[in-house]
């Protein structure tokens, strides 16, 4: 057995796993989270699959792939459920993630299909399931009460308006400032672009819902998600962050991000945000929507910063400041930033010895 | 926490509220009797004294008259010291930032999206008005500037904020487009006094003259000056007879009100029209009278 999954093709999701304690295969239900050991039957949309060092590994008809069981909400790709039996499935995401494809969007094809072998159990045969991997149970949330760290939420108008991309030039301007930053990934589904891309742009920490345990965040109580937060605050504290910056995936109507800003203790945990948007009805709509819920806008970027007209656009409506990947390198941006999450006063002090 | 619309003022009725997003920011919500311009808030920006009640009070009968609501914002000394000049230095909170997010909310909040703002501001509060026009006209349909103490100058060699050139960590001075708004300035007859609340310099006096009258003619002329060369109806200067630097007094007796009234409704009217007043005919640079 232990040679089987050796040979197989390790996905980036089982990246906090001991892939030593898998000792055999169960016929049971997967339940969200389960690791499987899957064949792939015939490729599509997802031609290759990341693995744990985040190098995507070419896939081939007949190979044997480690997937977690997941959801997956993704306006661009696949709307998907935790498979219902063993059996045929699709990967619907290249991190890792086994599913039945409930609907998918029109532009991309069809999900790559799999067959679900078997849940990976341990030598007691109790099933492998991430949760049992996740390094950020570990970390003592009380020590969020000792200290505050400011958190700066990113969040978008919808998948693929710039919201990493915003986020990393954030952490990137400020880490060449001295400041220690703990980049997360509060919501999505198990992928590793983002937690590398974080860990590019110079984050002295990174960690994301997967290190809580969770393959994917879809379906996830606001409660649920601000425990989640609390952890990384925590973790940020551990790790001695200055500042904790947290991406959301997807937009404000996804059903969880609508609750999630409509929760008291979520808004009460964040300091400000920053708004990605990909036009200038979607900058806004999310403005107002996150300016509504009670958080502090600071400005808006992401794919909208690349179209002049739209930007023009968007301040005639809201007069709140553009923010491109460049201006995170400019001291007028960053002392805005800082000043804005530290106080003016602290933040002058600071400064000026 | 309750929902935006459930906090708001009756018809009729005002009521300070802090909303969480803009929370160094308060402001005085009027709501006037009948709602009918929905496209426009009145802004109406306090002085020195931060008595933004005292600007609902005073403005809420223009608001029933206009039909539109009223916001009268709390710039208070801790949070925004140099709300003036929109921000004390960089780093520190804009108060032009908290209007505007203010406005992007409220814009949510009525669903209307193409709502601007008349944008009224006396003393302290006039300096923030003409200097918040400039960064951002956009957000404006109409611009009252009264009894300010010192102004930026349309002049793009003099630094900010007493010329335009480098505003430093503000968005661009966007002139042009400040030149097209409907602007009213008013100043006391007898605004005269050189007193503490004044900023006095010799440079300051030299370029905009020693009391806040001076200041209100010579900024009004550069103004107007620059309109009229780009044929766009120049800024309208009302002396108000008799009266010194009091926003009440100026309001109630030297009739202040009753003027800028007239002023916003005839700038819908005109507004956005280009009319051709050549430079050097009969009206420019002169200004008109108001008897309290």
């Amino acid at each position: 057995m232990n040679s089987r999954i050796g040979k197989a093709k390790r996905s980036y999701i089982t990246r906090n796993v001991d892939l030593s304690t898998a000792a055999q295969l169960n016929q049971q239900v997967p339940v969200k989270g389960d690791l499987m050991l899957a064949r792939v039957d015939r490729i599509r949309q997802h031609t290759r699959l990341e693995n744990t060092q985040g190098r995507r590994e070419h896939l081939y008809p007949g190979d044997e792939i480690i997937v977690a069981a997941s959801d997956r909400y993704a306006t661009g790709q696949f709307y998907a459920r935790v498979p219902e039996q063993l059996g045929a499935c699709h990967l619907v995401a290249a991190g890792g993630i086994a599913a039945e494809v409930i609907q998918r969007n029109r532009g991309i094809k069809a999900a790559t299909e799999i067959t679900t072998l078997g849940v990976l159990c341990d030598s007691q045969g109790a099933v492998i399931n991430l949760s049992r991997f996740a390094p950020l149970n570990d970390v003592n949330v009380d020590l969020i009460s000792q200290k505050k760290v400011p958190t700066l939420l990113v969040m978008g108008s919808d998948m693929d308006s710039g919201k990493t991309t915003l986020a990393c030039a954030a952490v990137n301007g400020l880490r060449q400032l001295g400041y220690r930053i703990s980049a997360t990934k509060l919501t999505g589904t198990g992928a590793g672009p983002d937690y590398w891309r974080m860990h590019d742009s110079g984050a002295d920490r990174v960690v994301d819902f997967l290190d809580a345990g969770f393959p994917s965040t879809v379906g996830l109580e606001a409660h649920q998600l601000v425990s989640l937060l609390q952890q990384f605050k925590a973790d940020a504290v551990d790790s001695g962050s200055d500042i904790l910056i947290v991406e959301v995936a997807d937009g404000i109507l996804q059903p969880d991000n609508k609750a999630l800003l409509g929760s008291d203790a979520f808004v009460n945990e964040i300091s400000a945000a920053l708004i990605a948007a990909d036009g200038a009805i979607a900058a806004t709509m999310t403005t107002q929507t996150v300016l509504q819920a009670g958080i502090s806008v600071l400005g808006i970027g992401g794919v909208i910063s690349k179209a002049p007209l739209s930007c023009n656009e968007m301040q005639e409506s809201l007069g709140l400041p553009l923010l491109g990947l460049s201006d995170f390198h400019k001291d007028e941006c960053r002392d805005y930033i800082l000043g804005s999450l530290f106080g003016a006063e602290y933040y002058a002090a600071a400064h000026t010895g | 926490m309750p929902k935006i619309s459930e906090r708001l003022p009756g018809a009729g009725q005002f009521r300070r509220l802090i909303f969480p997003a803009i929370p160094a920011m308060p402001v005085w919500l009027y709501q006037p009797v009948t709602l009918v311009n929905k496209q426009r808030i009145i802004v109406a920006v306090h002085g020195i004294s931060r008595d933004s009640e005292e600007q609902v009070r005073e403005y809420c009968h223009l608001a029933d008259r206009l039909g539109c609501w009223l916001v009268a914002p709390e710039f208070s000394a801790q949070a925004y010291p140099r709300y003036q000049q929109l921000a004390r230095a960089s780093g520190y909170p804009r108060a032009d930032l908290a209007l505007n997010s203010f406005l992007a909310l409220w814009r949510g909040v009525v669903s209307q999206p193409g709502l601007k703002m008349y944008l009224a501001g006396y003393s302290g509060g006039a300096q923030f008005a003409h200097r918040y026009a400039m960064h951002h006209p956009q957000q404006v349909a109409a611009l009252v500037l009264s009894s300010a103490g010192w102004y930026s100058f349309p002049d793009r060699k003099r630094d900010y904020p007493c010329g335009i050139a480098n505003s430093v960590g503000l968005n661009r001075v966007r002139l042009n487009e400040l030149l097209q708004l409907p602007m009213l300035v008013t100043v006391g007859e007898q605004d005269l006094a050189r007193d503490g609340s004044l900023r006095i310099s010799v440079t300051l006096d030299q370029q905009q003259g020693s009391n806040r009258f001076e200041r209100a003619v010579n900024w009004s002329q550069a103004v107007r000056k620059l309109q009229l060369k780009k044929s766009y109806r120049p800024v309208q200067l009302t002396v108000l007879g008799g009266q010194s630097h009091s926003f009440i007094n100026n309001m109630q007796q030297g009739r202040m009100a009753e003027l800028i009234l007239n002023f916003l409704q005839q700038s819908e009217g005109e507004r956005n029209e280009k009319i051709s007043y050549p430079v050097g005919s009969g009206n420019a640079g002169k200004y008109c009278r108001m008897s309290g």
